[in-house]
């Protein structure tokens, strides 16, 4: 008797919760698609002359304006056999100089992620982890990571924590400032 | 000051995976690009730390050639090719197209192979912050509406700075309002920038708080603006960092579907019928992506309010995406109608707009009669 008073409440749960929930409306043919209670109509579609009284002032059209960061600006491409790579413009720290020609300035063929190109390009890419002092300029690379980029013979792409990063150059070692002429 | 973001994408697209989100960042005047590759369409990527002006966050996604309805336009020879190879050369064809424009609306004069821009927006500690809320009757997302309805738009304006306050800080921003044109047939927009544009207008706001215009009439540039199809775009901006550059910090967009139109074929207005016409039927075209149209019948002249005798064979249902074509015949029996006399067949479409009360679309009058005339003579012939 238990059992079936439990079965009798779960199911009654279930009514309510389907009763609740809104079945989408589904696309299709024929009349059981009607809504539930037909209304009558209370209006004509607009037309064309009603609709233009209604939008009392006509905008103006004019191009749109161009974009101050544009993906071309801030980019950079490689590419080699028919596919290329989008990287950040300066993620090149290293370039060997037989492989000047792979660094493009507009995409070379099929554009493809960059997880992929370096999978298929790693006998000619590398990568090489910066740290954020290095990304903003504040810190270079020291003589020994020069030595090893050569000695590697890659070009190099700079990330940080796995995805490609612009780096900035230092700045020029600040000219100490000419004492000025003594005043008589 | 080291701050971490955390940012979901949540992308309300119909198609097409997200493939990377570019992060900029203005350091000492000069920009610092930062690649996240992406896949799927959801998901939540830890930005690095946050220094400086703030950062521009953008989501690119890959044009997949073997999705774009345009690649499938080319494979198609004839009348569609042709406007494609019109829009190629960014020469809008008018009649085709349906633009009223003389300029050439954006795009770069060679097909981008480029990565596409699908949402951006920029951070900072000290900008300004803005929500942008579109709203129509319908309640579906992406946010849409019909030509002739008026949406609301609504900004909030958060962190603008005091113009008095000697810290200095951004006081305003200004919103602008741009345009696509959609393919009136394919529901995409053209490729290559074309058909995009900006209305002159702009509005600026120089104060915090909430603003609303509940009545905007999409001003999409068509030579029909019940026909007008596309999406329009509010998007607030404000200048960054050193080089005052425009960067967004909210944006909102509405899709515009037209309205849709009706044609009675095979039933001559005021004309007699000894029945409803076998071949009778109904074209229908751009239906709202949710509807219910069918056709009714009642005894009488065209009267608007009257709820007639549904014709079950007419009746199509759209819950869908996309604004949709059909063609559906008028069967009607004769045991369905009364005594003979002027009929009229009315089209009706419930949208989500009016609060789903059916709306006309089309009618057409006829006259039933039954009675056969028979006119000739009796001749009985007798030989006498």
């Amino acid at each position: 008797m238990k059992l079936i008073l439990k079965i009798a409440a779960v199911s009654a749960v279930f009514q309510v919760l389907a009763s609740n929930a809104r079945e989408p409306r589904h696309s299709g043919i024929g009349p059981e698609h009607l809504p539930a209670t037909l209304l009558a109509p209370a209006n004509d579609l607009p037309g064309d002359e009603a609709l233009a009284a209604l939008r009392a002032t006509k905008l103006k059209v004019v191009p749109k304006a161009a974009r101050d960061f544009t993906l071309a600006d801030l980019s950079q491409f490689l590419g080699e056999g028919g596919t290329s790579v989008i990287l950040p413009k300066g993620s090149v720290i290293h370039c060997p100089e037989a492989l000047t020609a792979r660094i493009l300035d507009s995409p070379g063929g099929t554009l493809i992620p960059w997880p992929e190109f370096l999978i298929a390009h790693r006998n000619w890419v590398s990568t090489r982890e910066v740290a954020t002092a290095q990304i903003r300029g504040e810190a270079g690379f020291t003589d020994s990571d020069r030595a090893a980029f050569k000695a590697g013979g890659k070009l190099v792409i700079a990330t940080f924590r796995g995805n490609p990063v612009t780096v900035l150059a230092p700045p020029a070692p600040a000219v100490p400032p000419t004492p000025a002429a003594p005043t008589p | 000051m080291k701050s971490f973001l955390l940012l979901t994408l949540a992308l309300a697209l119909p198609a097409g995976a997200v493939d990377f989100a570019r992060q900029i960042q203005l350091v000492h005047g000069q920009a610092v690009v930062y690649d996240i590759p992406l896949t799927g369409t959801t998901g939540q990527v830890l930005s690095k730390p946050l220094e400086g002006d703030g950062a521009i966050l953008q989501l690119y996604a890959f044009e997949d050639e073997t999705y774009s309805p345009w690649s499938l336009l080319d494979l198609n020879a004839g009348n569609i090719a042709h406007v494609n190879l019109a829009l190629d050369s960014h020469l809008l064809d008018l009649e085709v197209l349906g633009i009223n424009l003389d300029l050439i609306l954006g795009g770069s004069g060679t097909p981008e192979p480029l990565p596409q821009l699908l949402d951006e927006i920029a951070v900072g500690t000290y900008l300004p912050e803005a929500t942008i809320t579109l709203r129509s009757e319908d309640s579906y997302l992406p946010v849409r509406t019909r030509a002739d309805r008026a949406y609301s738009f609504n900004v909030a304006v958060r962190k603008l700075a005091d113009p008095t306050d000697p810290r200095g800080g951004i006081t305003k921003t200004r919103v602008d309002r741009d345009f696509k044109l959609y393919h009136p047939q394919l529901h995409v927009a053209y490729p290559d920038g074309v058909g995009q544009g900006s209305y002159a207008e702009a509005y600026e706001f120089n104060r915090n708080g909430d603003f609303t215009d509940t009545t905007v009439y999409q001003a999409l540039p068509a030579v029909r603006p019940t026909k007008a199809i596309g999406e329009e775009t509010f998007t607030a901006r404000v200048p960054m960092g050193s080089t005052g550059a425009q960067v967004a910090i909210a944006s909102g967009t509405i899709q515009v579907w037209p309205v849709s139109e009706a044609v009675v074929e095979n039933i001559v207005p005021g004309k007699r019928y000894i029945a409803v016409p076998q071949d009778a039927r109904v074209v229908l075209t751009d239906l709202y992506p949710d509807s219910v149209t069918y056709a009714h019948i009642y005894p009488g002249l065209p009267e608007l309010g009257r709820v007639g005798k549904v014709i079950g064979s007419s009746v199509v249902s759209y819950n869908t995406y996309a604004p949709q074509n059909a063609v559906v015949p008028l069967s009607v029996t004769d045991a369905e109608l009364g005594a003979d006399g002027t009929y009229t067949i009315e089209i009706l479409t419930t949208t989500p707009f009016n609060h789903r009360q059916p709306e006309r679309v089309t009618y057409v009058s006829f006259v039933l009669d039954r009675t056969i005339e028979i006119h000739g003579t009796l001749v009985n012939s007798e030989k006498k």
